[in-house]
């Protein structure tokens, strides 16, 4: 069996699950993203997963920004290093921010900031001069507490963290009936109608959200 | 729960066994192509990627 045939076997096993595509891209060392990146030509055309080819196409197009765009020199937010990955989870959950965010960055409106990896990022609250901008689509929502502040978008388990400490102290001030949003981790959502919320988000430095 | 654990660790170690097989001249030759044929495809791709952004996915 061929090589290019020997990775088509792997990808079409199992579903077509996206989270596959992107922990096997994550795991990948630079230089057999490279191979793949070669492959992935035979791969988006034959591959029959359209989920998985979304997310291969979509990792390239994240590197390619990466390689193409003028570096820019700032600091990262004093009062909170929370990040949201261009490309994985935050681009199956968030489409239309992600997109804008890229564009943003190739407009020089965003810093482009680059992990080790080469994977682009930005740091949450870089995002904040842009709070209530409307995005693009049909139910796109807008950059605000809703869509950034969410597990869906934030990488890591930072939100997931705040918001079982949340629950550990009672969730005080916090109607009860919120805790399944907030076990979903929509904390900006729970955070956008009850004021218990606020002392928490102003503690991680994330409290210029909410005005 | 082993089982499952074994399986998702196994995809990522075949893919990068494939790809450790994987080099240039193989990949053009196998697909049938001169290295200028293949630098073609390359911009087919990425004109192909600019229609797919636009909305249309036309997955084989």
């Amino acid at each position: 069996m061929s090589t290019i045939n020997d990775v088509l076997t792997i990808l079409r096993n199992y579903n077509d699950e996206p989270e596959e595509m992107e922990r096997i891209l994550m795991c990948l060392s630079k230089e057999e993203q490279a191979k793949l990146k070669d492959l992935r030509i035979t791969l988006v055309d034959q591959i029959d997963c359209p989920n998985k080819c979304d997310i291969l196409i979509d990792f390239y197009e994240m590197l390619k920004i990466t390689s193409e765009t003028p570096e820019t020199k700032i600091d990262k937010p004093k009062l909170n290093d929370w990040k949201i990955y261009l490309w994985g989870k935050a681009y199956r959950n968030c489409k239309p921010l992600v997109k804008w965010c890229r564009q943003a960055i190739k407009d020089g409106k965003l810093p482009k900031r680059v992990d080790e990896n080469g994977w682009l990022y930005l740091y949450v609250n870089d995002l904040l001069p842009y709070k209530g901008h409307v995005l693009d689509g049909i139910n796109a929502g807008s950059i605000d507490l809703f869509t950034v502040i969410n597990d869906d978008v934030i990488s890591g388990i930072e939100i997931k963290m705040l918001i079982k400490q949340i629950i550990n102290d009672g969730m005080p001030n916090i109607n009860p009936s919120y805790l399944p949003e907030l076990k979903a981790g929509r904390l900006g959502y729970v955070a956008a109608y009850n004021k218990g919320t606020e002392k928490y988000l102003q503690a991680v430095g994330l409290g210029k959200w909410l005005n | 729960m082993l089982g499952p654990l074994r399986l998702k660790g196994g995809i990522i170690d075949d893919v990068k066994r494939s790809l450790e097989k994987y080099n240039d001249e193989y990949f053009i030759c196998e697909i049938g192509l001169t290295e200028e044929g293949y630098k073609n495809l390359l911009n087919e791709l990425t004109n192909k990627n600019n229609v797919k952004e636009e909305g249309y996915v036309n997955h084989k």
